[in-house]
């Protein structure tokens, strides 16, 4: 005979957040000691499972995500964001970095749940985001008390239109190791079975290791699945894995290369950038170089090409671009375009299409720019909001 | 005041290898477009991601079922079930799912809809679909459906309370007749392609079966295998438009992809064969008294259909099938079948009276997820012709 145990109810909003979906609770209807908590959300999310069929999860990386919001003691901040990566495959719920979609939901979850006070017609929320230890301005649209979910702006890989929130990472540089760029240079050189490879490593809102698709024998327009078909795709991620690890381990995340692999998949990142070429989004639409600034392809887990863009991602691409002598510098300041290294907007052509990314910058005495904030507009959406139930 | 959205009260379940989003028939429009409108906006169809909404983006997982008070002496419950089209605004309203309605009971008690006996209640359900009732049974505490116990189903992980799940004349659910042609066996004569012998069965769904030989596989493949050879897929799918034609599901094979790619589910199935199922654990011959693979919407099943098990329970009493030509020596003097699904054993039990199948059953695990009220943006229902509210 089975003991009665009834599952625990717990309060929870499941919102999307740009091309991500989350569940969303309040600090304080969680456990507070941390190893319970996780497994009070993997059983949330019913992980591990490939198919977390007995719980929220989406089966999916953008859509197993967690966001733990309360109100902040922090002097001018409002509430304090906990971002958690729940993986699918392990029971592990990744706390190592912020995802830039998720972040355009907590405005909206804020205003909503009473955490800030609604002010029409936009309600300003100061976000810290303790997983970067940085702060995030939100500029959410407000109607008689919430959030407005309604309006005409669109973004690649969310059908339809919906109200623009618009995103500020404040101060994005150094968010893992403190320093804009961990090698001190803007490129550098890394030489991997006697043939080289330039690399750009730049730290802002993530830490990401921007390198050349050409060195790697690909032009860096393909999508997940034409990269994934390729008969040396499985070369080619050995060997970005190799300078992946090596950033790992500059940053102090892992102690060797093996150990990066096997212990710091999430962080840095890894990411083709090339100049701007005509090629087929995987959702059908034709992309036109005079469309974008640059093309780019971000690497997730497991060295998987990710199917749109990172929002954090986006923020140090703009971030990069800003940065004299970057890879991602050249290609968006270089030919004429920016030409005093300038690019306070910039149009990433992502697998699914294109992502507009923007930044608030200071001009410097010597004619360099820092970026104050780096800008995201997305859209953000409650989709349901009640109790989950989990297992004890 | 201004409001964008409505909400509506619903729940989320897992019943056996799929979710479900339960609602309460009385908080919906009667069935119609504007219902379907509604579950679409719900679910975030048609998106191939499902992003906006509460969809999981898979056939598994994009799932609706509406429950209410029945008017009927032999039912409890009514449940009406919808397969979500993930890609486009579709629903398909036409088949059962027989894993959703594990959570049927589960609801219907959470929502008072019937009086709960401890320790067992057994739950009276029509579904609308098929016009079939069916007995679902659970263990009751405190006036709550238990769900943690020590019962595994292939393709959930850990264990949960063994749900009895009873399908009464489960024959003929959409063509009205066990066998929809009259025979054991037909041919389909699909010219350069080949013959192709198929056995189709109308039992909780109908489900054409055929031989893996004859369309180039072993009978023991993964779904991921199948899915890597786009021919075999075609070639099912080509068989499967003839016969849904032949049952009378579509008037012309060619539109059965576009006007009926649920109905007939299509499978096929070899003797009992060891293999290694997706987890990498070994199954053996000995486990299962065939080995069946099962399609549905023009994908390879991952587990096995419960409205499949059915059917496949149904042809394995009848000689001359294809079915009963591959399954083991026990089962042919037995009235419980096992069968070998890509995750693993799945056992049917089938009741005659003479020749007439009186009941099957199969057990399942279900378990409440989430209780709450889903978003309905107006835009999504109205466009700009929003009413006035």
């Amino acid at each position: 005979m089975e003991s009665y145990k009834p599952n625990r109810k717990i309060p929870c909003v499941y919102m999307r957040g740009g091309t991500s979906k989350a569940l969303f609770f309040h600090d304080r209807d969680l456990p507070q000691d941390m190893e319970a908590r996780d497994k009070v959300i993997l059983s949330a999310f019913g992980s591990p499972d490939r198919r977390q069929i007995d719980g929220m999860g989406g089966a999916n990386t953008s859509t197993s995500k967690v966001a733990v919001i309360k109100k902040s003691d922090r002097p001018g901040i409002d509430v304090d964001y906990d971002f958690g990566q729940v993986d699918v495959f392990a029971p592990i719920v990744g706390k190592t970095m912020n995802c830039g979609n998720i972040s355009s939901a907590v405005g909206p979850f804020a205003i909503d749940e009473g955490l800030v006070e609604a002010v029409e017609p936009m309600t300003e929320v100061h976000i810290f985001n303790t997983n970067t230890q940085k702060e995030i301005i939100a500029q959410v649209p407000v109607k008689d008390g919430r959030a407005v979910t309604e309006g005409d702006f669109s973004i690649d890989g969310v059908p339809g239109t919906a109200a623009k929130v618009l995103l500020k990472f404040v101060s994005p540089q150094g968010a893992a190791s403190g320093k804009l760029l961990p090698t001190g240079q803007p490129k550098n050189i890394i030489e991997i079975e006697s043939k080289e490879y330039e690399y750009s490593f730049v730290d802002a809102a993530n830490p990401v290791i921007f390198v050349h698709p050409e060195d790697f024998g690909v032009t860096g327009t393909e999508t997940p699945a034409q990269f994934n078909a390729l008969p040396d795709c499985e070369e080619i991620c050995r060997k970005l894995e190799i300078i992946r690890g090596t950033g790992a381990i500059l940053l102090g995340f892992a102690k060797d290369l093996e150990d990066a692999r096997v212990n710091s998949q999430t962080l840095p990142k890894i990411a083709f950038a090339t100049k701007p070429t005509d090629y087929t989004a995987g959702s059908g639409k034709a992309i036109g170089a005079e469309q974008i600034d640059l093309v780019g392809r971000l690497f997730s887990v497991n060295m998987k090409m990710i199917d749109a863009y990172m929002g954090t991602g986006a923020i140090c691409t703009v971030t990069a671009a800003n940065t004299p002598g970057t890879i991602v510098n050249e290609i968006v300041c270089g030919g004429g375009k920016h030409p005093d290294d300038h690019a306070p907007h910039v149009r990433i052509g992502h697998p699914w299409g294109i992502m507009d990314v923007y930044a608030d910058l200071q001009d410097n005495e010597d004619g360099t720019h820092t970026v104050l904030s780096g800008n995201l507009e997305r859209t953000a959406r409650r989709i349901m909001e009640g109790s989950v139930y989990v297992r004890d | 005041m201004y409001r964008e959205f409505f909400t509506l009260p619903c729940s989320i379940i897992r019943g056996g290898t799929s979710k479900g989003i339960y609602f309460l028939e009385s908080s919906l429009p009667p069935a119609g477009e504007l219902r379907d409108k509604i579950l679409l906006a719900a679910f975030g169809s048609p998106d191939i991601r499902q992003i906006d909404g509460l969809g999981g983006a898979n056939s598994l997982t994009s799932k609706v079922c509406i429950i209410g008070p029945s008017q009927r002496e032999d039912a409890d419950v009514d449940y009406t079930f919808g397969q979500v089209s993930v890609d486009k605004a579709i629903i398909d309203w036409r088949g059962n799912c027989g894993n959703l309605t594990a959570g049927v009971g589960i609801f219907a008690i959470a929502q008072n809809l019937m009086k709960v006996h401890e320790p067992e209640t057994t739950v009276r359900i029509y579904n609308t679909n098929s016009d079939k009732i069916i007995h679902a049974t659970y263990k009751v505490r405190d006036g709550h459906v238990l769900s943690d116990g020590d019962y595994a189903i292939p393709g959930v992980p850990g264990t949960g309370v063994k749900i009895l799940i009873d399908f009464l004349d489960p024959a003929g659910s959409i063509t009205g007749k066990l066998l929809p042609t009259g025979n054991t066996k037909d041919i389909i004569d699909l010219e350069e392609q080949g013959k192709f012998t198929v056995s189709i069965v109308d039992a909780g769904n109908p489900v054409v079966y055929l031989i893996p030989e004859e369309i180039g596989l072993k009978g023991t493949e993964l779904p991921v295998e199948v899915e890597s050879m786009p021919k075999v897929l075609k070639l099912i799918e080509d068989i499967r438009s003839v016969a849904a034609e032949m049952i009378g599901i579509v008037p012309d094979r060619a539109v059965a992809t576009a006007k009926s790619p649920a109905y007939p589910k299509i499978g096929f199935v070899s003797v009992p064969r060891d293999y290694v199922n997706p987890e990498g654990v070994l199954i053996k011959a000995e486990e299962v008294d065939l080995v069946a693979r099962l399609a549905s919407m023009q994908k390879m099943h991952r587990a096995y259909m419960i409205t499949g098990a059915i059917s496949t329970g149904a042809a394995a009493q009848i000689p001359g099938t294809v079915v009963h030509d591959v399954i083991s020596e026990r089962a042919k003097n037995s009235n419980t079948l096992i069968i070998g699904n890509p995750y693993g054993p799945m056992e049917v039990v089938v009741t005659k009276e003479g020749e007439n199948i009186r009941r099957e059953a199969v057990y399942r695990t279900a378990r409440k997820i989430l209780d709450g009220s889903v978003y309905i943006p107006y835009s999504r229902i109205y466009g700009d012709q929003r009413p006035e509210l």
